[in-house]
């Protein structure tokens, strides 16, 4: 080996980091080389010195880090059961502001309705603002005339009607608006006595307020807040 | 919990000496290396998943990544000249110097600080902490051949800046 050669391995040679073949080869070449083993005896006195030039570890740092890994520990145990607690009051609260649809299946259908009427571009079979052209349109196709009051005034434009299929039977669908947001009403024949609104929501987002008034059951379904839609009920009684 | 065998306590705090003493090396400063001590063992806390293979590499690795982060951070410069091997040449001492230990301890520690924080890192772990160059490779996140290249090149240049501290210091 030449001396070139073994100054290219006399690092990782003092480091003990060469295969049995090359360390043998170099420590063959070191006892026979005053150069070599000279520049070795320099590299190893350098390396002795800088060993000794660690710092010592402050006192007080090991307690302090043990208190900080506790009490990140804690914080992280503390984050899981906040979280936990979180969505259990969510729960809870979401359940005491507005049932669920659950199992109201007449609520379940109009949401079904809702849902395909956005869907399959069936929203209309008739499409006015006009509530005398939509009136007059569900004549000689349901047994009943339902009302169709105008509530642009309240901020709820109508936009049309169709047929749709409800609770075993043909029932009227007006179409309203709110910004860009559509609300399905849909209104059919009832017997009994009326009823007050009375709101559910799906875990979808969806709203749904159903009421009875005047011979007739009402579910309104919409993606619109709850707020809007009880304002809609409201102005929907009010006009009819 | 914390006390269990595998807990990050006890398998990381018996390397809190080496942690502290390769962010001093790095950060050059107390206040800093305890900062970065405390920063990184919260680090580890959120990725300690059961007890690592080497858990002193593993806590040396997590100090470091952690001075690159917040270093990154604050642009902060890092003070040391790169070394260029066509200036300093790769004779360092001359063939008559030799190092009286208690002496040139001081010169030695202050070139060691003028090194680049990979140059300085390389020989904290190797020298001081005693790391093979497999662990070191660990730490730094390279191939055990650049772990080679780069502590035989961080070696030249801590020779290099100590010959220049001994020709400015008047021989006793």
């Amino acid at each position: 080996m030449s001396c070139a050669e073994v100054r290219e391995l006399l690092d990782a040679y003092s480091d003990g980091e060469l295969d049995v073949l090359h360390h043998a080869r170099v420590e063959g070449h070191v006892a026979g080389c005053a150069s070599c083993s000279g520049t070795l005896d320099r590299a190893r006195a350098l390396r002795e010195v800088v060993s000794g030039l660690a710092f010592e570890t402050p006192v007080g740092l090991e307690e302090s880090i043990r208190r900080t890994v506790r009490r990140a520990h804690r914080r992280s145990r503390t984050r899981v059961l906040e979280l936990v607690l979180a969505v259990a009051a969510g729960i809870v609260l979401g359940v005491l502001l507005r049932p669920t649809v659950g199992d109201d299946p007449v609520a379940r259908e109009a949401v079904a309705s809702h849902v395909r009427s956005l869907q399959a571009a069936h929203l209309l079979d008739v499409e006015s603002s006009d509530r005398h052209t939509v009136k007059p349109w569900f004549q000689g196709r349901i047994p009943f005339a339902p009302s169709v009051p105008d509530l642009a005034g309240a901020g709820f434009p109508l936009v049309g009607g169709r047929l749709d299929f409800l609770d075993g039977q043909t029932v009227a669908a007006l179409v309203y608006k709110r910004r860009q947001h559509t609300i399905n009403v849909f209104v059919w024949p009832a017997v009994g006595a009326d009823s007050a609104p009375s709101g559910t929501a799906t875990p979808e987002g969806y709203n749904v307020v159903r009421w009875s008034a005047g011979g007739f059951a009402h579910v309104a379904v919409s993606d619109v807040a709850a707020g809007d839609l009880d304002e809609l009920v409201r102005a929907f009684n009010a006009a009819r | 919990m914390s006390g269990s065998p595998r807990s990050l306590e006890a398998t990381c705090l018996p390397h809190l000496r080496a942690a502290y003493n390769l962010a001093r090396w790095l950060t050059r400063d107390d206040h800093d290396a305890e900062d970065l001590v405390q920063e990184a063992f919260l680090r580890a806390v959120k990725y300690f998943d059961g007890a690592p293979e080497n858990a002193r590499a593993w806590i040396l690795k997590i100090v470091r990544n952690t001075f690159y982060t917040s270093r990154e951070r604050t642009r902060a410069d890092d003070g040391a000249a790169p070394f260029d091997e066509a200036v300093h040449g790769v004779s360092m001492l001359e063939p008559g110097a030799s190092l009286h230990r208690e002496a040139d301890r001081a010169l030695v520690h202050e070139a060691l600080l003028e090194l680049g924080a990979e140059f300085r890192e390389a020989i904290v772990l190797r020298e001081l902490e005693g790391l093979s160059y497999k662990e070191i490779g660990e730490v730094a996140g390279v191939p055990i051949g650049t772990v080679m290249s780069r502590l035989a090149r961080a070696r030249k240049a801590l020779a290099a800046a100590l010959a220049k501290r001994m020709k400015k210091e008047p021989s006793p």
